[in-house]
């Protein structure tokens, strides 16, 4: 037996996850956890355990794998939650810096989103937390083991309620497996570990777009893109002066699949020798759109790129570079807004 | 008599305050502008160009094709007017080292010689020895210039121009002409034996502005920019 829980490398899905594999014991006796990203992965490492059932888990399964789940029958869970929780729990368990916590949450989410088309998968969020512990055992065992005996039922119940024991519902339980399993680390209110400024901002309209009913759309501020002359987040327009070069880069996250419009918002002073700027998006190391554009002497100024976004592992990258040697000018990059068209 | 030297404070007199202060000596372009009328109306070349050049001090100038650095030139030396703007010239300027021209094309060589150290007060046997010495043209300079070529004519235009100790030498880009002998023989004269000279150097030869001058003046779309790093305005050139 292979049990799969594809979930955001967060709380609620080693929760989830530890949850189930103390029910899926009581048929299978003890299951080793098994993650991998790629099919590659999956079969040498099934073969590794020899087969034995295991519980199967990906947190940002590449293409191939989305595939072949989205193909073959059989239950699964699919755990995305709140990119500002994706965020705080990875940077407490793997000291990761916000931006990258941050593309490694959308990365998540997005990959993750390709499986909820999936027949038969049973989609967990947030919404859950309130749930009392007694009706998420019999959710969980509804869901997953809907042909285990009532013996078997009732003692998976029982495994469940007795390792959450003094728990009233599933944000209660949450809470102290946090608490069992990061030790100190489980202060939430621990500073530095949520997104702060711009990054936040990006966090929270990124996260919009997955709420039912709000349209895809989001806004990139500057201050999620990188200067790259020194790497440095953006703060400011920054001086054309100089050779022909990559000014601004980022801001390296993920986006659902699907065509996308890009409205890049530029200001430009001083421009009086006339310089031209590249505008491109990358995804996957390659440009998946690029657009010329000669700037004028000074002014707010926006113009529109569009893409496909084909594959959600690999994070889109919006770059600005100039064309030429540069002796005077500034650029403002005011914000780029993405739109989901398709 | 011996002691400590004695230092005597006075007070500036009246006169002495009103006396105007004395520029100091350099080459100085302030908010150069040149326009052209064309056909298809007013074409601004130049736009706003500043820059200074001090006493024994060198400063190149980069620049695509088209962006205004011959036109520098010959506001420079004074072989055209600026539409406004200002150029303050302290200090004794050649005109346009390699900018062909300003003789008429029946003088001869001779001719052209004579005139400049006329012009310059220069003796003239010692003046077309020099020139000789240095454009190896001999019995050539009998002849008018129009039949020389455009190598002699360089070589030429380059001796005339060591007959007059100019404190400052504009030069156009005379180092990428003629053959490598010629050129050896420029440097020489120009970065060796006139080392102390102010220098205002157009050349796409990157190697000798680094290596000579102070400061690069970049040209792009008329408009200019003097860099004190010589790094960036070479990177910035060679992307131009």
């Amino acid at each position: 037996m292979m049990l799969a829980i594809f979930g955001t490398p967060s709380q609620l899905t080693y929760w989830v996850m530890n949850t189930a594999r103390l029910a899926a014991e009581v048929i299978n006796g003890p299951m080793a956890v098994l993650t991998a990203n790629t099919i590659d992965e999956l079969r040498v490492r099934w073969a590794e355990r020899g087969h034995k059932p295991v519980l199967f888990h990906a947190d940002t399964p590449k293409r191939d794998l989305v595939e072949l789940f989205l193909r073959i029958p059989g239950e699964a869970i699919v755990v995305i939650e709140a990119l500002d929780e994706v965020v705080w729990f990875t940077r407490a368990t793997r000291g990761l810096d916000p931006q990258t916590a941050l593309r490694f949450a959308t990365r998540s989410v997005c990959t993750l989103e390709d499986l909820l088309a999936r027949s038969g998968v049973w989609s967990i969020d947030g919404g859950i937390l309130d749930l009392s512990l007694v009706s998420f055992s019999d959710l969980l065992i509804d869901r997953l083991f809907s042909r285990s005996t009532p013996d078997e039922c009732a003692e998976m119940r029982d495994k469940i309620l007795a390792y959450n024991s003094d728990c009233l519902n599933v944000r209660q339980a949450v809470d102290k497996f946090v608490k069992v399993t990061l030790a100190d680390r489980h202060e939430r209110s621990v500073s530095g570990l949520f997104l702060q400024g711009d990054v936040a901002k990006a966090a929270n309209v990124f996260e919009a777009c997955f709420h039912h009913g709000v349209p895809r759309s989001m806004i990139w501020p500057p201050g999620v893109f990188v200067k790259m002359s020194d790497l440095s987040y953006l703060e400011g327009p920054i001086d054309l002066t100089g050779p022909a070069r990559v000014l601004i880069g980022g801001h390296s996250l993920s986006l659902p699949r699907g065509l996308w419009r890009a409205t890049v918002e530029i200001s430009v002073s001083d421009n009086m020798s006339g310089n031209t700027i590249l505008s491109d998006i990358f995804a996957e190391d390659r440009p998946v759109c690029a657009g010329v554009t000669s700037l004028p002497s000074k002014g707010t100024f926006s113009y529109e790129m569009e893409f496909e976004c084909s594959d959600p592992y690999y994070p889109i990258i919006f770059r600005i570079s100039t064309m030429e040697g540069a002796i005077e000018g500034a650029l403002n990059l005011n914000h780029v807004q993405f739109q989901q068209i398709g | 008599m011996t002691g400590a030297p004695q230092v005597l404070i006075q007070n500036p007199s009246p006169a002495a305050t009103a006396t105007p202060i004395v520029a100091s000596r350099c080459i100085r372009a302030v908010n150069l502008i040149k326009e052209y009328h064309t056909p298809v109306g007013v074409k601004r070349v130049l736009d706003g160009i500043s820059f200074e050049v001090a006493q024994g001090e060198k400063i190149g100038v980069f620049g695509s094709n088209g962006a205004g650095k011959s036109t520098l030139m010959k506001l420079i030396g004074g072989v055209e007017t600026p539409t406004s703007g200002v150029i303050e010239r302290g200090l004794t300027m050649s005109w346009p080292i390699g900018l062909a021209g300003g003789f008429a094309p029946t003088m001869s060589g001779l001719d052209a010689i004579r005139f400049i150290a006329r012009l310059y007060g220069a003796p003239q046997g010692h003046a077309a020895e020099q020139v000789d010495d240095f454009a190896e043209l001999g019995r050539y300079l009998q002849l008018p210039i129009s039949t020389y070529s455009s190598g002699m004519r360089a070589r030429l235009m380059f001796g005339l121009t060591l007959i007059a100790n100019f404190e400052c030498l504009l030069i156009d880009e005379v180092l990428s002409v003629g053959d490598q002998r010629f050129r050896k023989k420029c440097h020489e004269e120009l970065f060796v034996k006139r080392a102390d000279k102010a220098m205002i150097l157009i050349s796409h030869d990157q190697g000798i502005v680094r290596e000579y001058c102070q400061q690069a003046l970049v040209l792009k779309r008329g408009r200019g920019r003097v860099f004190d790093d010589l790094d960036l305005a070479i990177s910035i050139y060679r992307t131009l």
